[in-house]
């Protein structure tokens, strides 16, 4: 009787009531399991340009002009907590269904054990994701890190199996934080193969400081299964509303393919820089502009990237060039974002017209080498607790020869719906 | 010579007047927070139609200017963190995976809560005291932002005599605009001798029919390494509970 009069008291003083709204903040202890996740639907459809010369690669042999696609996911993620160690699962399952093809996949994005010897000392051993760089679309010294959709930049992504830690320090004065990430990413013929190529441990490391109210982070890769890297970033606001960041890498001994005048394919190897300077500035409306101009000195020109659009219109109808334009596709000709400058910019307006967790924005990414652009015009949408809402639209446009203007996608219409739990 | 030396008596004590009202505010701020501390608040937005949002927050501070709140409820918000340290402060969302500086003015969540709700200092580090009155009903403050990076400009605070803890607080635009109006009531008992309001709700006449409030829970003194508030830290800040 006693037990359930304490039960009652402590209810009586942790629980507050206002409104009919209830806070029984017991409820949010933190406990040795949680599970958390999302459902995510999205249907699709496209707009194809079959004229493009990419459509020939994409879709060999087909006449459609439309497709229509439904897509869905779940990721769960799990934490167990002992003491000072911590037990991390993160699991994404994914499948697509359209006219042509099924595809399903399962992967653990992160699967990891972190122990905090200290406040200041941490050490994480398994698949992890790293995060390095300022970049929002694009970020040159993210070393250990799967590539970034510029599209989409905040989509979740698959980690990397690796040890790593942190050592942090602080200080009153100018330098208000020091800390050092030290990164080990062992590559085998089982564990990261995506990575590179070899049996190396491609070490690396982070120093990251917080110097007269800048964020500086410097970062070094050895040469192991790729070649070395090295590169800073910063961070720093310039008033209460504008934001300057920005990102500068130098890259050893990078393969790259390229397509000869005699339609041969040529791997070459050469030291590439990439550049990165952006803005974040925010109006009196509370409408956020993030602008981001990206040089990558490893992609191709505009001349090279149009021989090889010619290549593949070629192998229409001759044969022999179908390989060589497959060969020099596979080889970064119809990777992401392959030319060498590209201006982006992302403008969101929070809740106009009053209209309250509604957000619309605007994207557009433009190929300084070729003028060609997408663009991506979206509706967002969290007024329901617990969904995620998302309408978007993506254009693509260029002449021929252009970047985005051979895209087998000339538009695209989707709409997400996200449920978390 | 009269108006000489009521003006001269008027200089002597503007200084004296400001002292008062300066440390009037620390006591203020001192009843309603320890310096240090970690606390627990649900955050709800009430729309005209009767609907309701509500966030969960754990926020924990040290010092001055070292502050960190963690979102813990809905789940599509949740693990989502902000740092401030000083007049920096970066956004973490577990998506993007790292944390990202945001300026001072920029919202972390939908709805009519801004940083200034979330991430607030103690008000004597943020503002000034620019005059002081003792009326029947309580002290009425006026304060001024110290920085052009605080929400507010201008804040009308009247303080509960007896108490020293604010009872209406009037925020206004530096153009005078009236922007919002908070409320604070239910005095409870914290424990640890922190006595103060569970409850704060604002309105706003720029969004008429619109309501937030703010619930209070297990605010405790504690004290933290400095390390705590470090981006480095931020995504682990859930595991300070």
């Amino acid at each position: 009787m006693r037990s359930v009069a304490g039960v009652l008291l402590a209810l009586a003083l942790n629980a507050h009531a206002a409104d009919g709204i209830e806070f029984d903040v017991d409820a949010f202890d933190k406990k040795p399991f949680e599970l958390s996740g999302y459902l995510e639907v999205k249907p699709e459809y496209q707009w194809l340009d079959r004229d493009a010369a990419l459509y020939a690669l994409q879709f060999p042999g087909e006449t459609r002009t439309t497709l229509a696609r439904t897509s869905a996911a779940a990721e769960l993620s799990a934490v167990y907590r002992h003491d000072d160690v911590r037990l991390h699962a993160t699991a994404h399952a994914s499948g697509a269904y359209d006219a042509r093809d099924t595809t399903r996949d399962l992967q653990f994005y992160e699967a990891y054990g972190a122990w905090q010897a200290r406040t200041n000392v941490t050490v994480e051993l398994g698949k992890r994701t790293l995060r390095w760089g300022k970049g929002y679309a694009w970020s040159p010294v993210a070393f250990y890190e799967r590539a970034k959709d510029p599209t989409d930049p905040e989509l979740a992504r698959e980690g990397f199996v690796l040890l790593t830690g942190d050592l942090v320090r602080s200080f009153d004065g100018a330098l208000k934080t020091l800390a050092f990430t030290p990164v080990l990413l062992p590559v085998s013929d089982d564990v990261n193969t995506e990575y590179g190529a070899g049996a190396h441990w491609n070490p690396g490391a982070k120093l990251y400081a917080l110097w007269y109210d800048t964020d500086i982070d410097l970062m070094v890769a050895a040469e192991g299964s790729r070649g070395a890297r090295a590169g800073l970033d910063f961070s720093r606001n310039l008033g209460t509303n504008l934001e300057i960041h920005g990102e500068w890498a130098r890259f050893n001994d990078v393969p790259r393919t390229v397509l000869t005048t005699g339609n041969k394919i040529l791997n070459e190897q050469r030291t590439v820089y990439g550049t990165l300077l952006g803005l974040r500035y925010l109006t009196e409306r509370e409408a956020t502009f993030i602008v981001e101009y990206y040089r990558n000195d490893g992609g191709y020109r505009a001349d090279e990237m149009r021989h090889f659009y010619d290549l593949v219109r070629a192998s229409a109808t001759n044969p022999a060039f179908k390989s060589i334009a497959a060969q020099a596709a596979r080889g970064g000709y119809t990777a992401p974002n392959a030319l060498r400058d590209y201006l982006y910019l992302r403008v969101s307006q929070k809740e106009p017209f009053d209209i309250l967790y509604f957000t619309p924005a605007l994207t557009v990414m433009l190929n300084r080498n070729d003028d060609s652009a997408t663009l991506i015009p979206e509706l967002g949408y969290t007024g329901i607790t617990n969904f995620d809402v998302r309408l978007r639209a993506q254009f693509n446009r260029g002449a021929r020869g252009s970047e985005f203007g051979e895209k087998p996608l000339d538009a695209r219409a989707e709409f997400r719906v996200q449920y978390y739990f | 010579m009269k108006t000489t030396i009521a003006f001269l008596t008027l200089l002597i004590s503007l200084p004296a007047l400001a002292l008062d009202g300066a440390e009037l505010l620390r006591k203020v701020d001192r009843n309603l927070e320890p310096e240090s501390y970690e606390m627990y608040r649900k955050l709800v937005n009430i729309e005209p139609d009767g609907s309701k949002k509500e966030y969960v927050l754990y926020t924990v501070k040290k010092g001055r200017d070292k502050m960190v709140a963690l979102f813990l409820d809905p789940p599509s918000e949740k693990d989502r963190a902000t740092l401030r340290l000083d007049e920096n402060m970066w956004l973490y969302i577990p998506n993007v995976g790292k944390p990202i500086r945001i300026t001072s003015l920029q919202s972390v969540i939908g709805g009519v809560f801004n940083n200034a709700d979330i991430l607030s200092l103690d008000f004597s580090v943020e503002y000034n005291v620019t005059g002081m009155e003792d009326t029947p009903d309580g002290y009425v403050l006026q304060l001024k932002a110290k920085t052009a990076a605080v929400a507010y400009d201008r804040l009308t605070m009247h303080v509960d005599k007896k108490l020293l803890l604010p009872l209406t607080i009037e925020a206004y635009a530096a153009s005078g605009l009236l922007i919002k109006t908070l409320r604070y009531s239910d005095i409870k008992d914290f424990g640890g001798g922190l006595r103060r309001p569970a409850l704060l709700e604002t309105d706003s006449p720029l969004h008429q029919g619109y309501k937030s409030l703010m619930l209070y829970a297990k605010i405790k003194a504690r004290d933290f390494p400095d390390e705590v508030f470090t981006l480095n830290y931020l995504p682990r800040a859930k595991e300070l509970r």
